[in-house]
């Protein structure tokens, strides 16, 4: 199984004001494969940081990032990436930014188009499939980049917040697809939110990074029933953890 | 009782009408002037005669291959231009190389006005068709390539990140995502482009030319035909009132993308 393991890692900016910024200092982690990974931390900690470092956009200053015992040295399609702000590409239309993963590894064109009809229907996108970002609303659109991350089978999921700018119905929503297909494909998630309920619903462990410079603050295993159903958001024990989360959050904020 | 809803085609209707408005009293106004006696019609004729002068180029046909003339300049030299324009405006977005060692040539030529260079064209191409060819995508060349330029550094980020994720290469991010998404600023270059072109074809026709709508303006000038000179301006201003729209629509058909709000 691929492992992904954060050794010593730091990370630096240079601000506007030309200060150098500690995001990230000494970080050590462990993810565990094909488990649900939930990084929590108070605004500006680093968590985003932590995403690019694994999607191989940028790369420490020090110590070194394992992905399946080698360096990550840049992206790559076993490490898809779902977007804050939907990166879809405006110009394609549903099906061409669906079937584009697929496109770029050379998959001939019958089986691609197969496996993008398949998408369509599993996501709840059927008809849709000739029309244009721009003609979708944003749980449809979260939908189609979700779609196409997966499209490819990739062995890793990176989400940058990617329901946060969604409403509250269609985030529940979308948080259950993401089960869904979860539980079919078993890649390892690792999702970066700043909401509590999001993180304590989804995660099978939850990270929270201490304010900046973002290091460890605490690994919580969550032993909420699996498969997780909705009704788990009204249960006794998903509030405890809520609030027992909340408050360790709570001490770095202050 | 007014009605609260205002009907949509009666409205549509109205808002037409208020648009001629202004337009049609100033014809009005310009033929009452010209109505008395002692007009000099050499330096100004009535709408009716400049209508009538319309009317009778047609009928000789020599102003169909005069606007054919001048659409076979503007077309040809835009094309050039074109080609040229995002050509040159890509790599120098796409490779910092070739930014460094062209755009400082561009650079230096670009602020010199394209009709400055017109007695040098003269020079080199003759009078005819080819100093209006190289004037035509001279001036059409700076606004494609500039925005084409700002076009691919404009590109977001996050768009080449999500497409190197997917596995895309050099070859998929040039074409599938850098070169479609600055599709938008080089229609805007190519519009603007457009529109220089039509300005230049009658500048290097009426100094460079044996043909065409400004050596056609020119010549009437030569023969005190004002009649003749007013109308072939208006003309002139048909073209490239049409051109403009034919961008337009192309636009729309090539960019179905964009949200049109």
């Amino acid at each position: 199984m691929p492992k992904i393991i954060f050794d010593n890692v730091s990370k630096a900016f240079v601000n506007n004001s030309g200060q150098q910024i500690q995001v990230i200092d000494k970080l050590f982690l462990e993810i565990e494969p094909e488990k649900i990974t939930c990084i929590l931390g108070p605004s500006g900690c680093g968590k985003t940081t932590l995403i690019n470092l694994l999607a191989g956009y940028i790369f420490p200053d020090d110590g070194y990032i394992f992905y399946d015992s080698q360096y990550i040295n840049g992206p790559g399609p076993e490490r898809a990436v779902v977007f804050q702000d939907q990166a879809l590409f405006l110009w394609k239309t549903v099906k061409e930014n669906i079937g584009f993963g697929l496109k770029c590894q050379k998959i001939n064109e019958a089986l691609r188009e197969k496996i993008i009809n398949e998408r369509l229907d599993k996501f709840g996108l059927h008809g849709f499939g000739d029309s244009y970002p721009c003609q979708l609303s944003g749980g449809m659109k979260q939908r189609v980049g979700l779609a196409g991350a997966l499209a490819t089978r990739p062995k890793v999921l990176l989400m940058d917040e990617p329901f946060s700018s969604l409403d509250e119905q269609t985030r529940e929503m979308l948080q259950e697809d993401l089960l869904k297909i979860y539980y079919e494909a078993r890649p390892t998630i690792i999702l970066v939110t700043h909401n509590i309920e999001e993180a304590t619903f989804l995660a099978d462990t939850i990270v929270i990074l201490t304010k900046r410079p973002g290091t460890i603050k605490s690994i919580i295993k969550v032993a909420l029933p699996n498969p997780r159903i909705s009704e788990v958001r009204n249960s006794t024990e998903f509030f405890q953890l809520r609030r027992h989360i909340w408050e360790t959050i709570r001490e770095e904020i202050k | 009782m007014k009605p609260i809803i205002t009907n949509p085609i009666r409205k549509s209707v109205l808002s037409n009408g208020v648009k001629l408005l202004i337009p049609v009293i100033f014809i009005l106004f310009w033929q009452a002037l010209m109505a008395g006696d002692g007009q000099n019609v050499q330096i100004l004729p009535s709408p009716a005669k400049v209508f009538l002068a319309i009317i009778n180029l047609f009928g000789e046909g020599t102003i169909i291959t005069d606007i054919l003339v001048s659409l076979k300049h503007v077309f040809i030299g835009f094309f050039i231009a074109s080609m040229a324009g995002i050509i040159a405006g890509v790599a120098f977005g796409y490779s910092k190389i070739v930014k460094t060692l062209f755009m400082p040539l561009t650079e230096f030529i670009r602020p010199i006005p394209p009709i400055a260079w017109i007695p040098i064209s003269i020079l080199w191409f003759g009078i005819g068709d080819n100093p209006a060819y190289f004037l035509v995508s001279l001036g059409a060349f700076f606004p494609i390539m500039t925005n084409a330029y700002f076009g691919v550094i404009s590109v977001e980020e996050n768009y080449k990140r999500a497409a190197l994720s997917l596995g895309a290469g050099r070859k998929e991010i040039l074409l599938d995502i850098i070169l479609p998404a600055s599709w938008p600023s080089i229609f805007t270059g190519l519009k603007t482009g457009l529109g220089i072109s039509w300005f230049m074809v009658i500048v290097a026709e009426l100094v460079g030319s044996q043909s065409g709508l400004g050596y056609m303006i020119q010549l009437n000038r030569l023969l005190l035909h004002t009649d003749k000179v007013v109308a072939g301006m208006i003309i002139i201003g048909i073209c490239g009132y049409l051109m403009n729209k034919a961008m337009e629509i192309l636009e729309r058909k090539l960019l179905p993308w964009r949200l049109i709000a």
